[in-house]
């Protein structure tokens, strides 16, 4: 029974959104404002949570999700206070938890991880001297009986995202400049939903980031809104399928110490914030440690939920299996993995490979394809090599890798070389 | 004896409502409408805003007997010209449309034409999509009422003449006219883009390609000459083609597979009688006649393609493609956008021509390839829809466009590494549009049909599948002299364009853009029709925002529909009858296509 002309589906929303939007300079989807508000009036609706542009705050989030308290506090208080129930449940070192707790219940082991860490990820690499980026991430489990779990929300994750110079040995005194929201609703069809919060803590419709900085002048950035610019880099892109949580990698932090963030090495700031030292062997890394080993491990069950059969599922599946026994660090030829069976990275390939995890791993340790899985970065040498050396038309329509930063001519050749001998 | 041949072969004419024209393309790789003196299209409307028709324009040649061109004949030193046309629309007493219907049976609609003219081919499914019956117009007991066919009309000196059929009960009697210029050659112009039902109000058009009581002035058929020498000996040329389609509104852009293509790929594997003489365009022809090896779809390694004639102009239609249909990411395609590097045979690039030669859909296989290119849909799309309402448990490998079979063994070749570096344009987006040489024989063929639609044919733009009948081909390029019959089919004027929409006005409308994500898609699939001729959107600047080509229809969508692209909202139909000259022509302007301003 033929006929000719009406499909309707999702994607039509995204065309929609592209039509009024026009051209872009940004590689990663950026989204739109437009698309950014009725995304929260959708959510609105579905969630119970009201949720309006510069007016609702994150205080107003806390609240839905059962935790009645200061944003603020959230946002400040040491990781270690936030996750002994004892500890915050005070009124005066911690949140005063007890004293609001639903139905009684009161906040117990784990319904609280928190951890701050080094984030080259939100780092601008388009300048002489990048301000290196931290987060704190604080992951909450929905109270019992909040709305946010009779909504079928089960954990909301919230990113502080912080600038500090290398000189400072306290990146988190500032305040956060953009704070990032994911609230995991597994028997949802979304999975996943997104908020941003602006600096001072009410509703945003897009994060402001350097991921397509090339093209800026120093120290500016694109706008990425809700939720498109969110699921971009969250394994949907174009909407298709539920985002995915990214896992943590700890690995990649430590190597950047040996290329764009020598100087931290220098300084010899604590990468994993929280464990007050870069010695694996120390308890207080342990200890740090084993707080992200329990989060990429929660990153990996939604994950399986959303796309168990995804190159983001596998890359968290790699990293808890060489974690599993060990906080060492694992330099990168030993990172990779295949979702086919081919052939993984071998240590002859280790220069090329630290290049990719350089230059490329930002986007595509999460957009499309992971340069740690080798037979995919092996499809696309051809590609890659054109847009890392784009023809003037080609870079007239945005076709340009990196795009957060322009290379200089040897890093150029050296990725040309590298990628021109993989088969 | 001269040997006389009427080129182009295949001509191509466009309706248009004004009262200007423009000839159409004459020399390949320049579209019609261009003016090279000053490297811009000409105006597509005119001082009111209507549109002109683009006229075909057929001369006779001499050749020898190895095939080359002698001269053109014209009026001069004494010859006389006769034009004979017979071109005639039969699409209201034809088969009705409905996708490969017809196309199972060899000859051709052999078993629909078993088939009572009532019988029905589908079931109503509800509005927008109605009850098809076996022929149009099934009631009507007098078939010949139901064409227009103004007969056999002569032209033989400088002049015009309408073809009207003043018999037809049709309320549509002109078919366009005939015009001859001074130096005898013929021009043709079709119809005016007008349409008619015989019902009074008229009957809503419901249906895509099927509207019984609705006719159009769109017509084809044959174009035969007789040259009478100053000895008084009457000599008759090799008759040609005339086919009349709608505007071609984005006249820069070609579609991946045209015309040209489908009927080059024809003379390739059918070997069809090609006489190269000198032309080297035929030379090629002739060379992969044969170097082509019908075991293996592929050419003999003896064979080498030329990058400039054979790979570019495929990946730049793909490329332009998006500037008339708006995608997920900007640089979609921008791929190709790389010439220089796309042009070496080199070790150095093998990765990058493989990397595209990769994601090419391939025509030989008989595996469903939803994901590959080129997103198209193809003329089994009849079997998507029907896997898609729950009624087949697969869609065929045919539901989607492929390049024919000998476009994909010339990029097959590039990718391996064996063609012609032959690219002399550096990097820029696009190859210059070439300055006008004279015209040649096999260029006006050339220039006529790569402009047209060679796929899908669900019907298609100018012509549907029919034109791929082997039966129907003298010589390359060249159909048969009519009169003869195909199973319960004849070859006679207007046998093209019986396949087509009634009114076309309603499948031009609903030839954009769809989308069948599936749900394990890993991007959005969205597939074309023909974009090329009927974009889906377009800018009105360089980086100004997309908007959809047809949206100031859409302010009259009937009020029970969200989507002015629903099968619910008919006013999509009457819209695009009666307001198609206002639609937007989208020209190149620097390296983008962008409206005509």
């Amino acid at each position: 029974m033929s006929n000719k002309g009406f499909r309707r589906c999702a994607p039509a929303i995204l065309f929609g959104l592209l039509l009024a939007q026009g051209m872009h300079a940004q590689t990663v989807v950026p989204g739109s404002e437009a698309q950014a508000r009725a995304y929260y009036i959708r959510i609105s609706k579905e969630l119970g949570f009201q949720a309006t542009p510069s007016v609702t705050t994150l205080d107003n989030l806390l609240d839905f999700v059962g935790y009645p308290v200061s944003a603020e506090k959230v946002e400040t208080l040491d990781p270690a206070v936030l996750m002994d129930p004892a500890r915050v449940s005070s009124p005066q070192e911690g949140l005063g938890l007890q004293l609001l707790g639903l139905n009684g219940a009161s906040v117990r082991d784990g319904d609280i991880l928190a951890m701050r860490f080094f984030a080259p990820k939100i780092t601008n690499v388009n300048v002489a001297a990048p301000v290196p980026g931290w987060r704190k991430l604080v992951r909450l489990r929905a109270r019992p009986d909040s709305r946010a779990a009779r909504a079928g929300i089960q954990t909301v994750v919230i990113l502080f995202n912080f600038f500090a110079n290398v000189a400072s040995d306290q990146p988190f005194s500032g305040t956060s400049v953009n704070t990032q929201v994911m609230l995991l609703a597994p028997s949802r069809t979304d999975r996943l939903y997104w908020l941003d919060f602006q600096p001072d803590r009410t509703l945003g419709l897009q994060l402001n980031a350097s991921f397509d900085a090339a093209d800026l002048p120093d120290g500016a950035s694109h706008p990425y809104f809700v939720p498109d610019g969110c699921n971009d880099c969250h394994g949907s892109p174009s909407n298709l399928r539920p985002p995915m949580l990214n896992y943590l990698d700890t690995d990649h932090w430590f190597d950047r110490l040996d290329d764009d963030f020598a100087s931290l090495k220098t300084a010899n700031t604590p990468l994993l914030f929280d464990a007050h030292t870069n010695d694996t062997s120390q308890p207080s890394f342990a200890q740090a440690f084993d707080v992200i080993r329990r989060f990429n491990e929660e990153a990996l069950a939604q994950d399986e939920i959303a796309q168990a059969n995804s190159f983001e599922a596998q890359a968290v599946r790699t990293w808890l299996k060489l974690h599993a026994q060990s906080d060492q660090h694992f330099p990168p030829v030993s990172r990779g993995f295949s979702l086919t069976g081919a052939s993984v990275w071998q240590p002859s390939e280790a220069g090329g490979l630290a290049e990719l995890n350089r230059y490329c791993f930002r986007c595509h340790g999460s957009v499309r394809f992971s340069v740690f899985d080798r037979a995919a970065v092996v499809e696309r040498a051809g590609i890659m090599r054109q847009r890392i050396k784009p023809s003037q038309p080609q870079l007239k329509r945005y076709f340009k890798m990196p795009p957060d930063r322009t290379l200089n001519d040897q890093d150029l050749q050296m990725l040309d070389d590298f990628l021109k001998h993989l088969k | 004896m001269p040997n006389l041949r009427i080129h182009p072969a295949v001509g191509v004419a466009r309706i248009g409502n004004s009262a200007e024209f423009f000839v159409g393309p004459e020399i390949p790789g320049v579209p019609g409408n261009w003016d090279s003196d000053n490297n811009v299209f000409r105006k597509f409307k005119d001082a009111e805003g209507k549109v002109p028709r683009q006229a075909a324009r057929f001369r006779v040649f001499e050749f020898d007997d190895a095939g080359n061109p002698v001269k053109e004949v014209t009026l001069a030193e004494g010859v006389k010209i006769e034009w004979r046309v017979h071109v005639a629309n039969r699409k209201a007493s034809f088969f009705s449309f409905h996708g490969q219907s017809g196309a199972e049976t060899n000859p051709p609609y052999a078993d629909r034409d078993k088939r009572p003219p009532d019988s029905v081919e589908r079931k109503e499914r509800g509005r927008g999509e109605p009850e098809l019956k076996n022929k149009r117009n099934a009631g009507v007991a007098d078939r010949r009422s139901l064409e227009i066919d103004p007969g056999i009309v002569s032209i033989s000196s400088p002049g015009s003449v309408d073809l009207i059929d003043s018999q037809t009960a049709a309320p549509i009697k002109l078919l366009g006219q005939l015009r001859m210029e001074p130096e005898g050659r013929l021009l043709f112009l079709g119809g005016a883009g007008e349409s008619a039902s015989t019902q009074t109000p008229p009957r809503p058009i419901e249906d895509y390609a099927n509207n019984d009581t609705w006719f159009d002035d769109m017509c084809d058929g044959v174009i035969q000459a007789s040259v009478t020498l100053p000895t008084g000996e009457v000599q008759i040329a090799q008759s040609a083609w005339i086919i009349v389609g709608p505007p071609k509104f984005a006249p820069g852009i070609r579609n991946v597979v045209s015309l040209y293509d489908l009927l080059w790929d024809l003379a390739v594997r059918l070997r069809l009688p090609c006489q190269p003489g000198s032309d080297p365009t035929l030379q090629d022809l002739a060379a992969q006649q044969q170097a082509w090896q019908d075991a293996t779809n592929d050419f003999a390694p003896s064979y080498v393609p030329s990058f400039m004639a054979h790979i570019y102009p495929v990946l730049s239609r793909a490329l332009a493609a998006y500037d008339v249909q708006v995608t997920i990411r900007r640089d979609a395609h921008a791929t190709f956008a790389d010439w220089t590097r796309l042009s070496k045979a080199t070790d150095d690039t093998a990765q990058m021509r493989q990397a595209v030669f990769r994601r090419v859909r391939d025509p030989n296989s008989n595996a469903l390839d939803r994901m590959s290119m080129p997103r198209g849909l193809g003329d089994d799309y009849t079997s998507l829809d029907d896997f898609e309402n729950g009624l087949a448990d697969a869609p065929l490998p045919g539901a989607f466009l492929s390049l024919t079979k000998v476009q994909y063994a010339l990029l097959k070749a590039w990718a391996q590494g064996r063609f012609k570096e032959d690219w002399k344009f550096g990097d820029v987006t696009y190859a210059p549009i070439p300055t006008p040489t004279p015209v040649t024989p096999h260029g006006l063929d050339c220039a006529a049909l790569e402009n047209c639609v060679g796929g899908p044919f669900y019907p298609g733009i100018e012509v549907s599948w029919l034109i791929r009948r082997p039966e129907l081909y003298a010589a390359a390029f060249r159909l048969k002299e009519p009169g003869f019959t195909i199973g319960p089919l004849t070859f006679q004027a207007g046998f093209f364009s019986q396949q087509m929409a009634l009114p076309w006005h309603a499948d031009f409308y609903d030839c954009h853009k769809e989308d069948h994500t599936t749900d394990d898609a890993p991007e959005p699939l969205v597939y074309m029709w023909w974009t090329a001729q009927r974009p889906d959107e377009v800018r009105a600047e360089e980086d100004g925002p997309y908007s959809r080509w047809v949206q100031r229809f859409d302010a009259f969508k009937e009020p029970d529909v969200d989507d002015p692209d629903d099968l619910g909202n008919l006013a999509r139909f009457e819209q695009m009858r009666t307001r198609w000259s206002e639609l937007s022509f989208i020209v190149l302007t620097g390296d983008e296509h962008l409206e005509q301003k």
